[in-house]
This record gives C-alpha cells, structure tokens and sequence, in this order.
C-alpha cells in the first residue's frame, strides 16, 4: 500500500497524470515501485529507467532527471504531509490494494499456490502473500501509514544500484546527494529456516474446470550454501526446467497435466510443485510426482539427463547476463546475503555438480504439504 | 545480401531471400552472450479455410489446426526436437497467433548445431495417427485452463462479438470438440500449403557473424529439395469480411469477485498497404495513449473517481486480414465504466483536437520507449511483420513516429472508430458465489 501511494504521485508531481507527463518529458522513462519479499526480508523495490541521452537528437541529462525525480518521491511524498491534505489519495489506493488482493482469488493458479504457501508455512508473515493481509490493510489509518513510512525512510537500510552506459564516479555524486540520513543498522537474518513438520493436506472445491495440485517440500539449502548448486541441478532436473522428469512424466507420457513444473525458493528453503489437471486424475499424478522423486533419490538419472540439465542452467546464468534488470537483482541479492558468485564460480559449480551429489540432495527433500483445489 | 543501417541508432540489418524463397533477416549484436533465432510462417489459427497447392482442392480443417501443427511439429520418428535442443544448451519454443505461427531458440553456446536443428525439424513434418491421438489429451488440458482464467474469458469473449462467424471467433487453441477431429490428413495439407520457405522468414539477432551464419543457413537449405514457390490461396474472409455486424454487446456470468468489462473497437477501414499500414498502427497506438492513457485527463478522472484503476489495459492489433482496439478493467460500476469510456471513444477527434502540446510530449514517450525496447533481443526480433508491414523492423517505427502529426491522427480515428464497429463484452460476478 505504501508503494502504490508512493507511485501514485508526490507533492511536486500530485497525482498520476503529472507523474506519466513527468515521464514523457524524460523521453518514456520508465518508473515503478513494488513489494518484494525474500525469505524474512521485504523491501520496496524502487525502479527508474531511461534513455542512453546517446541515442536523442536532443541532448539532456537524463541520469540527472531521474535522480531528481526519484528525490521528489521519496523525499517529498504525499505521505509525509499532514493526513488530512491526502485522505482521498490514501483512501482510493487502500481501496485499490484491497481489489487487487481479492481479484486474486479469480486467477486460479494464485490462488493454488498461495493457497499452499498458507499451508506450508508456520510463520504468518511467510505463510501470507507477499502483499499482506487485507483485512489487517482495511485498519489501516493515514497516520499509522505516514508514521512507518518515516521509520523506513530514516532507520531501515538503503541499497541504491545503477546500472548502464554511466560514469561510476557521476552515479556516486548523483546518489550521495539524495539526503538519507545516516543510520545503524539492524542486524537482520534474509534466510527463513523452518523446522520440518507432518505432513498437511488441504483440499478445497471450486466452480472450476481444471483441478490444481500444489505441492510443497522441504529442501533446507539456502543462496550459496555449499550444497546450492548441486539443488539447482538437482530442481532442475526433477521439475525446473522445460526438459524435467516431470515435465517429460507427468505431460508428456502420462499426458495428466498441461503444466507440471517445479520451483525452488533459496531464500526459504524449500520447492514447490504446481500442475494443472483434470481432478480426477489427481492420485494418479501424485504417485507420477512422487515416484520422480524416489527414482532421483535411486540415483536413476542418465548420464546424458544430468549433462543437458547443467547446460540448461548454464545457459540460463549467462543469457541473463544480457538483462540489466537480472544483474542488479544478482547484485542485490549479493549484497543482502553477504554471497558473491562470479561467473566462473558459478558455472565452475554447476559442472562439478555429481549424481552421488544430486542424490543426496534429492534425499533431503522432503514432502510437507499438500493442497488440491476441486471441481465442485 | 542488403545492409540496412540505422546510424543514428547504431544498428544493422542484414536481410536476404534465398533460392526457395526463404527471407532471412540477422542483426549482428556482438556484445551481447545471447543468440536469439526464429522461424515463423505467415500462417496462423485464422487460415483454416484453402486451396491444396498441387490439386487445387478446397479444404477446410477444424479450428485450433495452426496451433495443434505446431506442437505436433516437434515430434519426430525417432527423438524429438525440443528435447534435441536440451542436448546443446539451447532454450526453445513455439507459438501460434492469428495469422504467424513461430518456432525458436535461444542459446549461449552451440549456435550452428541449434540453428540447424530449428530448421531440420520445421522443414521435415512427421506426423502419425498415433501422435495425433496422444497430443489431444494434452491440449484439452491446455483448453481447460484457459477456459478458468477470467481475462483470457473477457478477451476471447471481446474478440467473437467483434468477429462474429469469422475464423477469429474460435480460441487459437480451438475447443476440446474442434480439436478431437483434426487428422493426420489435415495436418500435411496445412504443411503442404503454408510451409514452403517462400511464405516463410528465419530473424535471427545476437552474438552472431553475419557472413559465417548466412554460410550455415546456405548450407543447410542446399541439401533439401523444395516444391516450386507457391502463393498460398486462402478462402477465409475474402468475400465474408463484413458479412455479419458486430455483436454489440454480451454478458457472462462467471466466478469473479468483480465485474470485468472489455470495450472493443473493429476497424472496418482498410490497413494501408506496406510500412504505412506500420505508420497507421503507431497512429492508433498513440491516439489511445492520448485519449486513455495514464497522461490523458479523462483516465485521471475515471481513476479518481473509482470507475477504472490499475487493472485498467488497451491494446491495439494489426494483423492480416483485421485490425482492432480492445479496453478492458475491473470495475465495481460496470455501467458508468461502459458509458463513459463509449462516450468518450465515440468522440475521440472532438477531445483529441486540441491536444497538440500533449500530443509532443506523447511523441516523445514511444519514441523513447522504442529505445528502451532495443536493448531486448527477443523484442527486435518478434516485432518483426515480414510482409504485413514491408519488412519494417523496430528500428524503422522511430522515424516513423517522427512523421506523425497530430492531423494524422485525427484521420485515423475518423477512418477507424465507428459506433457499428463497437462491442462489449462483461463477465458479471455470480450471485451465489
């Protein structure tokens, strides 16, 4: 909620419309703000982009521009004035928020697997979405909300990362002039480890077509663990990527599912399976799933399936060296874990990644929870 | 072979036709790890009604046959290609639209060999009564799921009012009954008619020599034998393009929390031929940024009022054959947001008149945004028309937003809205949800 009405406008830019001009005149400059969560840290992602001023027949300083633009956000927010002079704002986007987290319900794959996430975790702040609890939002006044964005504002930590055809020594004048105070900082842990539990199962019905079979496991390896890239080939293997076991088990010979894929959150610890299907198939494609699992964990796994896994994450790794947006976020997650990977060290890694190790791993994972959503 | 350059942008296109007709477009992007290549025909779910090429037989297949084609295209009698692709580190994928069906990969290593595989498996179909079988059960699945997700519900809804008893009423995937009918026979002559390299083009961009790739691809076609180069003959729309009126307005009731309403507009105007008909669809894109866009005074009031919100979209499609503009939201006052954004489409010129400092600064914006989108391979790549816009890349849309002047687009929006070309479509929450 706070950054929507971060977004939304500023004293100088006051609602969406001088915003987008704002924009337009820095040449479609790109400007967004969202919630992210990982493991037991959330942040608000601030994000700016423009133009290499190379490329215009006209020359301006865009870098300065977004500098200055981002300073008016933060630092001349609608928040920080007095409630009174921003209720209708705060009012419309409470509402906002409030729509958005119920239109959630209507996109049934959401749904599934924040349903699981419910399921699986015991900490209430992991087991929510990342953009909260909307009963709590509803409580919300414009105070309390102005009140924690001056504690985030002033106490919490700051990461500023800029990337481009820029000059390193411009880009830290340009970010020292934005006036954030000094601070301490509060020792914080990124990585949520929870103990493992009994097996939970939830099952719900629906007005809907397709059935929904999420799956969450326990996989207590975190960002850079000695044991992380042998989990990634491991995930990778089994339902990561487009050549999976259970892609080529569960769609391609059993033709159970449209999707059957899984995810790995380094952060938390843990992998999730989602599928779609015709809900009366469902048992039968649990026992698919599961007997992946068992048959890594045998270590029947090809020499040729292991080698095509480790080029596929490869080559994910460097293709993503193409995009800015995925380098800052590797910076940004070097910076929070306190890991840095270099590339040689990543691929390095990936190559000497065994099968006595990729069972091990498979062998630690373990099934915690399991929620289906029902035709009705 | 031609050297198109874009000095101002720093750019390169290298394009040539090959002896059996296939266009090849590279764009060398040599700091960059990525190889980014694709092959697509101009052939989509639409063209399901034709003329075999050899006995001049009018055939007609059931819908969601493009799309069926092209998952089936990947399976071979003895390894299939997607998987071949995973034996040398490359990332693949296909998708059918409309009217382009699309088949590629992206690698960071291996580019000859994946090269080769694309073009190996698209030029050598095999299909079977068996394989056929196997992959209905697969995309019922996919069917089924998109007939849960309330917005691609809203969208197909739109677009059947907007074209009603046109192949473009049907999903692209067809439906599970449509899709259960299509046989092997249907599938050859699809081939047959729509994948001769002539009607055909291969966009390739990244870490690639020119020179060395375009010996690869001379290569690789040379050792296969092609029938002569055909036009394909479509019998869809040719003499039924306005032969029903737009459905102009229907209501679903569905499991959503709120209501969801689309607005669509069909152009019943001809798309000007070449790299105008690029120019008109820029003009279409920038008029609707105007007159609805986060800019544009009437949205600020909407927003503000509560009628429209974030969920609040507009997109504009030009594709062979047809061309319109869909709007679409989530609303807790579906009848205001359907009056008023009727209302203030229908009277687009009167608003947009005397909008010239806005309309600079509108200018400005997508001329920048092109920018932006140059950094990604697979935009330079899929923004790409072949022959529906005279081969115009992303790099020509920035001159092309140069010329366009505020008259212009006042044209534009004369030719192209008209209230007989108006729709709404709206799923209504359910009473007992």
């Amino acid at each position: 909620m706070l950054g929507a009405l971060l977004e939304c406008g500023c004293q100088k830019y006051p609602d969406q419309k001088a915003i987008a001009d704002e924009l337009a005149r820095m040449y479609g400059a790109g400007f967004e703000i969202s919630s992210v969560r990982r493991g037991n840290l959330h942040f608000l992602s601030v994000s700016f982009d423009c133009v290499n001023d190379e490329f215009l027949a006209e020359k301006e300083d865009l870098l300065q521009a977004g500098f200055s633009f981002l300073q008016e956000i933060l630092f001349r927010p609608l928040v920080s004035q007095k409630p009174a002079a921003f209720v209708a704002e705060f009012a419309r986007q409470k509402r906002n928020v409030v729509d958005y987290a119920g239109a959630t319900q209507d996109n049934k794959q959401l749904y599934a697997d924040l349903s699981l996430q419910k399921l699986l975790f015991d900490d209430e702040k992991q087991a929510l979405p990342s953009f909260g609890n909307y009963q709590e939002l509803l409580k919300i006044t414009a105070s309390q909300l102005s009140s924690s964005y001056q504690e985030c504002l002033n106490k919490d930590r700051i990461e500023i990362i800029v990337s481009g055809d820029v000059k390193e020594e411009r880009c830290r004048q340009l970010a020292q002039q934005l006036p954030f105070a000094a601070r301490n900082l509060r020792k914080e842990e990124i990585f949520y480890v929870q103990e493992g539990h009994a097996l939970r199962k939830k099952e719900e019905k629906q007005k809907v077509t397709q059935g929904k079979l999420n799956l969450g496991f326990s996989l207590p390896v975190f960002f850079a663990d000695p044991l992380y890239f042998t989990v990634l080939v491991f995930e990778g293997l089994f339902g990561g990527l487009p050549l999976s076991k259970l892609f080529v088990n569960v769609r391609e010979k059993a033709q159970l599912a449209y999707y059957a894929s899984s995810s790995y959150d380094s952060f938390r610890g843990v992998m999730t399976v989602r599928t779609g299907l015709d809900p009366k198939n469902k048992e039968q494609a649990l026992a698919i799933i599961e007997a992946q699992l068992k048959d890594v964990q045998a270590g029947r796994v090809t020499q040729q399936e292991i080698e095509d896994t480790k080029k596929s994450l490869i080559n994910e790794y460097l293709s993503g060296l193409d995009s800015q947006a995925n380098v800052m976020q590797r910076v940004l997650i070097a910076i929070l874990t306190g890991r840095t990977l270099s590339t040689t060290s990543w691929i390095t890694g990936i190559q000497n990644v065994t099968l006595a190790q990729i069972q091990a791993a498979a062998k630690m994972t373990k099934l915690q929870a399991v929620y289906f959503l029902d035709k009705e | 072979m031609k050297k198109i350059e874009y000095p101002l942008l720093g750019e390169c296109v290298y394009r040539t036709v090959l002896k059996n007709g296939l266009k090849v477009n590279l764009v060398p992007r040599p700091n960059f790890h990525k190889v980014y290549g694709i092959i697509s025909t101009d052939f989509g779910s639409n063209d399901t009604h034709f003329c075999l090429p050899d006995t001049q037989e009018v055939r007609k297949v059931p819908a969601g046959s493009a799309h069926f084609l092209e998952h089936k295209l990947f399976e071979k009698k003895d390894h299939d290609a997607f998987e071949l692709f995973g034996h040398f580190g490359a990332d693949a994928n296909a998708f059918t639209s409309y009217t382009k069906t699309s088949f590629l990969f992206s690698t960071t290593t291996n580019v000859k060999e994946n090269l080769e595989i694309l073009l190996d498996f698209v030029q050598s179909p095999y299909f079977t009564a068996k394989s056929v079988a196997k992959e209905k059960g697969i995309i019922a699945q996919e069917i089924n799921m998109y007939a849960d997700d309330a917005d691609w519900r809203l969208y197909a809804g739109l677009v059947k009012n907007l074209y009603p008893g046109q192949p473009l009423s049907y999903d692209i995937a067809g439906t599970v009954d449509s899709v259960n009918q299509i046989s092997v026979k249907d599938l050859y002559d699809l081939y047959q008619t729509f994948y001769h390299p002539s009607n055909m083009d291969l966009f390739m961009v990244g870490a690639i020599d020119v020179t060395e790739t375009l010996e690869w691809i001379n290569k690789n076609q040379a050792k296969k034998e092609f029938a002569p180069a055909i036009v394909p003959q479509r019998l869809d729309g040719r003499n039924e393009v306005a032969a029903k009126a737009v459905n102009p307005e229907q209501q679903l009731a569905f499991s959503v929390k709120r209501a969801k309403v689309a607005i669509g507009i069909r152009g019943f105007d001809r798309l000007p031929a070449g790299k105008a008909g690029l120019k008109y669809k820029l003009a279409l894109q920038l008029l609707f940024y105007l007159l609805l866009g986060e800019s544009s005074q009437d949205y600020q009031e909407l927003y503000n009022q509560g009628i429209v919100d974030d969920s609040f979209d507009y997109s504009v499609v030009v594709e062979r054959g047809f061309h319109f503009v869909w709007f679409s939201g989530d609303t807790d006052q579906p009848a205001i947001f359907r009056a008023k954004l009727t209302s203030l489409i229908l009277h687009a010129t009167s608003v947009l008149k005397t909008q010239t400092v806005e309309f600079q600064l509108a200018k400005k914006e997508f001329i920048g945004r092109q920018i932006r989108a140059m950094n990604v391979l697979e935009a330079i790549a899929e923004q790409y028309e072949g022959s529906l816009f005279d081969d115009a890349t992303l790099f020509d849309k920035i001159p092309l937003l140069q010329e366009l002047t505020l008259e212009y687009l006042l044209e534009t929006a004369a030719k192209f809205i008209s209230q007989p070309g108006m729709s709404v479509y709206e799923l209504c929450p359910k009473e007992d949800d």
